[in-house]
């Protein structure tokens, strides 16, 4: 380690490292994911995965003491969590216990079945409007081009004309 | 902290394996989300913070977990600080207006670069790391070797070795340029 007389001029040395690092945009090192740094932890890599997790540490200096509190963790005694935490984080799954309020609901995962409910109620109801509406069009059409209330849309849509179950107007006057 | 938990049914979201796996690690996750929170109010937020994205979208998070490459504790230490952080960090953003920035911070002009090319391999990783540790986290040897789970003398050795390049490498920049006397 250094002494006190040449601690400064290596500490400046490293810094004018650092800064010329930085110039050179070395350091590009991605992220590793949360298993890469926890196997680094626990002494788990080859020379070249540990050696990629360490440049990637010296360059984000603030994740060494993730590393060091996870080494810490597998020897260290459990902890005691405050009553409140466990009892809100273990109502994040599952049935919601009307006398303990989580702080957010989890994502619902039944929202499935709602979803293609609303879907197809949706449509339903645009085919239901759409016959209604072609109905109402046809007979205001056969109504203006002077034709029998008995030709009604409704009537054509279910008995088509001729089809001989309903009696027509002339064999209606017959009778 | 020995790990027995049913994986498998704590990602099918099945409720008491979740509360025995909440009982379980609570203490492990708030401990490890201590050293980020501003104070023990802080802490329980962001551990609540971590519970949440282990189980959220599914499980997602908690399925990425395999055994056989990490002990559940150290994975679960790491995300909680990560996670921990994150939270803070978009917390802090939300919070700090503009005119609170320094002006220096917002500037974009140019640093002075040395015109010097850097050597790709001049030091090793681990001498990058040990260096970082000592000179911008001022840590203490101890807590360096039992950050990186190696002996003190190795600390001590790899910062040597890296000063010896180090220096080497600068007196050979700063050196003035030899003058041709011939002819």
């Amino acid at each position: 380690m250094p002494g006190p007389g040449d601690e400064a001029g290596e500490a400046a040395l490293w810094a004018r490292w650092r800064a010329l690092a930085a110039a050179w945009g070395a350091g590009r090192v991605p992220e590793p994911d949360a298993l890469l740094l926890a196997a680094y932890a626990e002494g788990r890599l080859d020379e070249a995965a540990a050696a990629s997790v360490e440049d990637w540490l010296a360059e984000e200096p603030e994740r060494i003491a993730d590393v060091a509190a996870a080494r810490a963790a597998i020897s260290a005694p459990p902890a005691v969590a405050p009553e409140g935490l466990v009892a809100r984080a273990a109502a994040l799954v599952g049935p919601v216990d009307p006398q303990i309020v989580p702080f957010r609901y989890p994502t619902q995962r039944a929202a499935g079945w709602r979803s293609v409910a609303a879907w197809g109620g949706l449509a339903a109801s645009i085919l239901a409007t759409s016959l209604i509406g072609f109905a109402l069009g046809n007979d205001a059409y056969v109504t203006l081009a002077g034709g029998s209330a008995g030709e009604s849309a409704v009537q054509d849509l279910f008995e088509p004309p001729g089809s001989g179950i309903l009696p027509t107007m002339e064999e209606d006057s017959s009778l | 902290m020995a790990d027995a938990v049913d994986l498998a049914a704590l990602v099918r979201g099945d409720k008491a394996v979740w509360a025995a796996f909440v009982r379980r690690y609570a203490g492990l996750i708030f401990s490890a989300v201590r050293g980020v929170a501003r104070d023990p109010g802080d802490a329980e937020d962001l551990a609540q913070e971590v519970f949440l994205r282990l189980c959220k979208d599914d499980f997602r998070l908690l399925k990425t977990y395999d055994s056989t490459r990490a002990g559940l504790s150290t994975w679960l230490t790491i995300v909680a600080r990560s996670t921990a952080r994150d939270a803070r960090r978009r917390h802090q953003l939300k919070l700090t207006p503009l005119d609170a920035v320094p002006e220096a911070a917002l500037s974009v002009t140019d640093m002075p670069r040395e015109q010097i090319k850097l050597p790709d391999e001049l030091l090793s990783p681990r001498q990058k790391l040990v260096l970082t540790m000592i000179y911008e986290k001022e840590m203490e040897v101890a807590e360096i070797a039992a950050a990186l789970g190696i002996d003190p003398q190795t600390v001590r050795s790899t910062h040597h070795k890296a000063m010896l390049k180090l220096r080497s490498h600068f007196a050979l920049e700063d050196a003035p340029p030899k003058l041709d006397r011939r002819g």
